[in-house]
């Protein structure tokens, strides 16, 4: 549980640092794409913290290949 | 936005960290064993057509960068088609340099930190790098360069009474095939990888500056990595340098002259270290870049911090062990890196070179008119 607030109170603080300025200089699809990018870095680092086995395109690769090797 | 301005030199210099950056103690090109050298001068061959290439590109519009000459040849829309491959591959080049950069200081470094420091540190320089831009990491690289440079060959002469000629020899007894391997090997890590350059490069007055920086900057990144290559499989020989991660590492430590000058493997991380941050800085800068201009974007530098966050934490997920990065590596990325550092280019030449010799013939024809 530690982690998790540990995480999301980051990117809370890294998304207010760089958040403010921008809405002070009313940079609304700025902040749309910031907030979109950090979401996703966010999200996977809470499902990395929580633990959540989660498949990659290498990962996938890798074992397709050795899977049709070691099957010829 | 102001537009970022570097000179030829600096140019060339980021150019030549930028190669030696991950290579310099991760030796590309052992598939074709003993012959590494052979593979070596072959890939220099080959990536230089495809630097000469990546430089037309650069140099069909003077004054305008890639993205400006991209969207008059190929229109708006067709621009970001072409570029959101890019990204994704930029992404995951970022992901395996600081992968890379975590795993040897976790293997050779410090073992007991935590995987995520080394990943955050050289991740927060990077974005500093892409905050401070391309101008600032070129100065920096006036300076730095030198030492890896003076490393680089220093380290090579201080190695030559370790060295055994034998080691190379016999010449091609596995054939031809195995020096393909190799050299696609080196080809797509590092030489072809200079292609991010097209991204960060700036518009340059000079026609023939991106041929300059392209030309020299891969010819003297290429000889520092041969020299280290060739250091590496003289002094422990091809059988275990494929036992190890980092070869370089290794023969650095064996280094010994008299009682003051020995172990130089920490003078090696440190040289690595200078050198990842280069790559790292340049692959963000090219990746924010092409995500703004997708994106339609003024400005890039803020996307720094999340996409090098997420990157971080694709490291993590993309690779389940060492093990696995380094056969992602050694037998998968030359291959899948070849689309995105060849085939792509080689369609941007083609369609450069259609539209600007369709111009050439339009303006002919009003003229005679």
């Amino acid at each position: 549980m530690g982690k998790i607030l540990l995480v999301l109170a980051s990117y809370l603080i890294l998304a207010a640092l760089t958040i403010v300025p921008m809405i002070r200089q009313k940079k609304k699809k700025q902040i749309a794409v910031y907030l979109v990018f950090l979401t996703a870095a966010a999200v996977l680092s809470l499902l990395l913290v929580l633990g959540v086995k989660m498949s990659s395109f290498e990962g996938a690769i890798i074992k397709l290949f050795s899977s049709t090797t070691s099957g010829s | 936005m102001q537009k970022p301005e570097i000179s030829p030199k600096q140019g060339i210099l980021l150019m030549v960290l930028f190669i030696e950056g991950t290579s310099f103690l991760m030796v590309m090109g052992l598939a074709a064993g003993r012959d590494i050298w052979l593979a070596y001068l072959i890939a220099l061959a080959v990536s230089m057509v495809f630097a000469l290439m990546y430089a037309r590109i650069l140099s069909h519009g003077p004054g305008k960068d890639f993205f400006e000459t991209l969207e008059s040849m190929t229109g708006k829309v067709w621009s970001r088609v072409i570029l959101i491959p890019m990204a994704v591959y930029l992404l995951q080049f970022l992901t395996n340099v600081l992968k890379h950069f975590s795993q040897f200081i976790d293997s050779a470094g410090i073992p007991s930190a935590p995987p995520i420091v080394p990943y955050l540190g050289m991740g927060l320089l990077a974005v500093l790098a892409v905050y401070y831009g391309i101008e600032i990491l070129g100065k920096w690289s006036e300076i730095f360069v030198y030492i890896v440079i003076a490393f680089s060959v220093i380290s090579g002469l201080l190695l030559t009474r370790n060295m055994d000629f034998q080691h190379l020899l016999p010449l091609m007894r596995e054939g031809v095939q195995p020096i393909g391997k190799g050299a696609l090997q080196v080809i797509s890590f590092p030489l072809c990888q200079v292609a991010a350059f097209l991204f960060v490069l700036p518009a340059f007055k000079d026609k023939k500056a991106p041929y300059k920086v392209f030309s020299w900057g891969l010819l003297i990144g290429f000889v520092l990595i041969f020299i280290v290559a060739l250091g590496d499989i003289l002094v422990l020989g091809i059988n275990q340098m494929e036992r190890l991660y980092y070869p370089s590492f290794t023969t650095l430590s064996i280094v010994k002259v008299g009682q003051f000058i020995q172990r130089l493997e920490i003078v090696a991380a440190t040289v690595f270290t200078l050198a990842v941050f280069v790559k790292a800085g340049i692959i963000l800068i090219a990746l924010c870049r092409v995500i703004g201009y997708i994106l339609g974007l003024e400005e890039h530098r803020f996307l720094a911090a999340p996409v090098a966050l997420l990157s971080i934490n694709y490291g993590y997920i993309a690779y389940g062990s060492a093990m696995e990065f380094r056969e992602w590596i050694r037998n998968f990325w030359p291959f899948f890196s070849s689309v995105f550092q060849l085939l792509i280019p080689l369609l941007i030449f083609i369609i450069f070179e259609f539209q600007a010799a369709k111009r050439k013939r339009k303006i002919g024809i009003g003229t005679n008119q």
